[in-house]
């Protein structure tokens, strides 16, 4: 199979990943495609009705400004995001994603996705820019739209991407991507004249809380394992901002999620001794001015106090569900639906997004309205549309963005032709699911317009398909060959097995990387032996086992999550300061320094040299 | 199993079955050890006489369990066995294997329920797990969690599963045993019955969806696109979406380097 004939699929855009943003861009596309007679191709390593962080669904759609009913303005979005971000934005890609957003939610209700309502017939805010839904079914009613736009004959499920191809005559010009079928190990070559990358953030770079079964209950999907950062650093994109990871506060253990406790449900962070962290850690919110005064709390500020009380050893942190429920008991008074319904909400919460929670309440016997909850931070995380802001450095819209952030099309990366949307795009977070979807349509009428005024398809290199093959079935090969030589096949000197690989990646990420264990703290030399560790560990990669096409899947998704580690790693080494201290702390330089650091960070691979090179980019305000 | 995967049985056989001293000792281990003596010996085609009945407890030991959850990313072991026990066609014996097995992952199939989806292509199960930890074993009949550490416990193959089949039993390191989440999904709406490990009940009701399944006609009612639309800002459908004849004014003013 390793040497078999690749299935060739020829197209003109090429959509990677049928997540949210995927979806988007699969709707969008086949719309603008009908002007030209265009070819749009979706693939997706999993099944597009459950594939992506919404594959449980959600309980809340996170960005939806509301002009409809004057609610909100684009505006006041992009001046609450920059603040969130610590003031490194992306203003006109955030501004972009706001006066769009709302026709995809609008869209999402006309195809019958239920949306909790007010008497008025307004949607149901949780907070300012959160609407709530019964979004059970999120997911499959957004691919029932993507699958009749693109016919289910254009859509490759199964098929992991593990390479993008270059034009055989321009290095700088994408001409396609390849990859394998994760059931069959067949080998995939799809020519493109546009690819948009759309395959979700990364987990598992960092040792998760858990130590056995465990490892697969995080807070974002275990399946998102960077691919889509992968396949654009190895390209040679320039990529942004990988040093602003995520980390968050989540329900211990279930990793439920906590914004409509927080808005919804008033519930406030008590340490085991009764004090309110938040205001408790009010003071040091001064040194972070202007971005630590002033409501709502940044997140990384708020992570920031959770931390410095669990230091401080005044745990267990708990989230006052009690105390929040009881307080709506109290102002429904003796209305016994308005109780129920309260109630019912609060499980809906968990059910329609995170069931596990919904599980380890049951299997604790935990009464929500009688009983707190234990609340943790998470490990860290990269992502490009939550409150993390790691991605790719793209163009932004013709009619916003200023010179320095335009090159030609909406949304493309430094690569002629490949474009990015939702977590794959850095520095304008706070999309959430609609904002990914409504940037993944943006992409594609941009790799549409791009398609349709561009002249001949590219070629692709066939040395180049002939070594993406080779690389990335070689795990079956090398297991083949060495297999018969230990009585016990996860202990050999002459291949490594995706998960010891990836334990591997995970402790030096955590030991070294600022994880959990380290306290979320590092340094430069620390990070420099970090850097060093990884290489090494680039190395044994090339000795990947795979003893079948399943162990194949994980292998490549280890190769994903070593370059997200590698990219990070040298991120946080660059800046040389502290802007989002309760996401990770240099200790060599403990605070945030907007005279040096008030810009982005971008950074490139070299694909031929091999060499990183990272630079700094303006951040330029285009609202007061 | 020498030499590269094959297509059929993508699962690799371990070139050897584990050894009996890895199984923690214990009053019912010696049944076991026999157990799979027997199954193996019946493999290389000798007579080896089972355990009876009687003999096979309900459950399997401690380290019985722990082998086959260790060996099960490594589904060969299990396979060794299974492959046995159909040659065998000693069905007491697959019985025991398979009610020990199911215990020992998130997601997990209930053999008694399953019918492996029978009337199509693939399980829907298998069709549906977006970590493709659910893979179907040809020599079992029935799929099967080959990698429950990567399980998410999203519920997709619960919510799929048409014979209520797929249950998840919480991850072991984390969640106390006991409860039950049991969803039943509907065309317009999903009922969860919830039960607490006191035996405590809660039945929970929501919408899903407000149109019919398979109802969604992409881009009706929207004008078909023309060049010119393809030149200009806005998407798809969206002065109908929108609610709103023109888009946002444009903010652009004259931008200035931060500080």
């Amino acid at each position: 199979m390793v040497n078999a004939e690749p299935i060739k699929v020829d197209t003109d855009v090429l959509i990677l990943g049928g997540g949210m943003a995927g979806c988007g861009a699969a709707y969008e596309a086949a719309y603008w495609a009908q002007t030209k007679g265009l070819r749009v191709t979706l693939v997706e390593k999993s099944v597009i009705e459950r594939s992506g962080a919404a594959a449980a669904g959600l309980s809340a759609i996170n960005c939806y400004m509301g002009t409809k009913w004057g609610e909100n303005q684009p505006e006041d979005f992009v001046r609450y995001v920059r603040r969130d971000l610590m003031g490194l934005c992306r203003e006109d890609l955030v501004y972009d994603i706001a006066r769009n957003v709302d026709s995809s939610v609008h869209m999402f209700e006309s195809w019958g996705l239920p949306f909790f309502k007010t008497p008025e017939g307004r949607y149901r805010r949780e907070g300012r820019w959160q609407v709530m839904i019964h979004g059970e079914s999120y997911k499959p009613i957004v691919a029932e739209a993507a699958r009749k736009a693109l016919g289910t004959e254009n859509i490759y499920e199964r098929v992991f991407i593990s390479h993008l191809l270059h034009d055989s005559f321009d290095s700088g010009r994408i001409a396609g991507a390849a990859g394998f079928g994760v059931r069959d190990g067949r080998f995939y070559v799809f020519r493109a004249r546009a690819v948009i990358c759309a395959a979700g953030g990364a987990t598992g770079v960092f040792r998760p809380h858990a130590v056995g079964e465990g490892l697969g209950r995080i807070w974002y999907a275990p399946w998102n394992t960077g691919s889509t950062y992968k396949l654009m650093i190895r390209a040679g994109a320039k990529m942004c901002q990988f040093e602003h990871r995520l980390v968050a506060p989540r329900f211990k253990d279930g990793y439920g999620a906590v914004g409509m406790w927080f808005l919804l449900f008033k519930a406030v962070v008590k340490n085991a001794y009764g004090e309110e962290v938040e205001k408790k850690w009010t003071e040091l919110l001064k040194a972070f001015a202007p971005y630590g005064t002033g409501d709502p709390i940044p997140t990384p500020l708020r992570t920031y106090q959770l931390l410095l009380d669990i230091r401080d050893g005044k745990g267990p942190h708990y989230i006052r569900t009690d105390e929040g429920l009881q307080q709506l008991f109290e102002a429904a008074r003796e209305d016994a639906t308005a109780k129920a319904q309260t109630e019912s909400d609060a499980w809906e919460d968990f059910l329609d997004m995170t069931p596990s929670q919904a599980l380890l309440w049951a299997a604790r016997d935990l009464n929500p309205a009688a009983s707190p909850s234990e609340i943790v931070l998470t490990e860290p995380y990269l992502v490009g549309s939550h409150a993390g802001a790691s991605g790719a450095w793209v163009s932004g819209p013709e009619d916003i963005a200023p010179p320095e952030y335009f090159w030609g099309y909406n949304r493309m990366t430094s690569i002629v032709g490949l474009f990015a949307a939702g977590d794959s795009v850095g520095a304008s977070s706070h999309k959430f699911s609609s904002g990914s979807y409504t940037e993944g349509r943006l992409a594609a009428k941009a790799a549409v317009k791009f398609v349709s005024e561009t002249g001949a398809a590219p070629a692709c290199d066939l040395a180049a398909i002939a070594a993406a093959q080779s690389e990335v079935l070689r795990p079956l090969a090398v297991f083949a060959r060495h297999h018969g030589a230990t009585t016990n096949e996860e202990i050999s000197p002459d291949y490594l097995l995706p998960k010891s690989a990836l334990q591997r990646l995970q402790r030096i990420m955590d030991e070294y990387c600022a994880g959990v264990s380290a306290g979320y703290a590092t340094n430069a030399p620390t990070l420099e032996r970090c850097i060093c560790l990884l290489d090494a560990l680039g190395k044994d990669l090339a000795q990947l086992g795979a003893r079948n096409y399943h162990e194949l899947l994980r292998a490549a998704e280890v190769v994903d999550r070593y370059w997200c580690a590698q990219a990070h790693a040298r991120h946080l080494l660059y800046r040389e300061e502290s802007r989002w201290p309760g996401y990770y702390l240099r200790s060599d330089f403990p605070a945030l320094d907007d005279h040096r650091w008030k810009c982005f960070v971008t950074s490139r691979h070299d694909p031929v040299t091999a060499a990183w090179t990272l630079t700094t980019q303006p951040c330029l305000q285009i609202l007061t | 199993m020498p030499g590269a995967p094959q297509a059929a049985c993508p699962l690799g056989l371990p070139s050897h079955p584990p050894a009996p001293h890895a199984l923690r000792a214990g009053p019912q281990t010696a049944c076991h050890l026999r157990l799979v003596h027997a199954l193996l010996q019946q493999r290389r085609g000798r007579q080896s006489p089972l355990p009876q009945r009687r003999e096979i407890p309900s459950h399997p030991p401690p380290g019985f369990r722990c082998l086959l959850r260790r060996v099960l990313p490594l589904p060969g072991f299990t396979i060794v066995l299974l492959e046995s026990i159909i040659v065998a066609r000693q069905a007491l014996c697959r019985y025991a294997v398979l009610r020990w097995s199911v215990n020992a992952m998130p997601a997990y199939i209930n053999p008694a329920r399953c019918d492996a989806c029978s009337a199509r292509a693939t399980p829907a199960c298998v069709h549906i797990c977006p970590s493709d930890v659910l893979h179907f074993d040809s020599a079992l009949g029935q799929p099967v969690n080959v990698e429950p550490d990567q399980c998410w416990e999203c519920y997709a193959c619960v919510k799929a599963c048409p014979q209520g089949a797929v249950q998840v039993r919480g991850y072991a390191d984390v969640i106390p045993l006991g409860a039950l989440l049991a969803p039943r999904r509907s065309d317009h709406s999903i009922a969860w019955d919830i039960r607490f490990r006191s035996g405590r009940q809660l039945h929970l009701e929501f919408a899903i969806r407000t149109t019919t399944w398979n109802s969604i006609a992409p881009f009706k009612g929207i004008p078909a696109p023309t060049p010119a639309a393809l030149a200009a800002p806005r998407l798809c459908g969206q002065q109908h979406f929108l609610n709103d004849p023109e888009l946002p004014a444009s903010v652009r003013s004259a931008p200035s380097a931060a500080l």
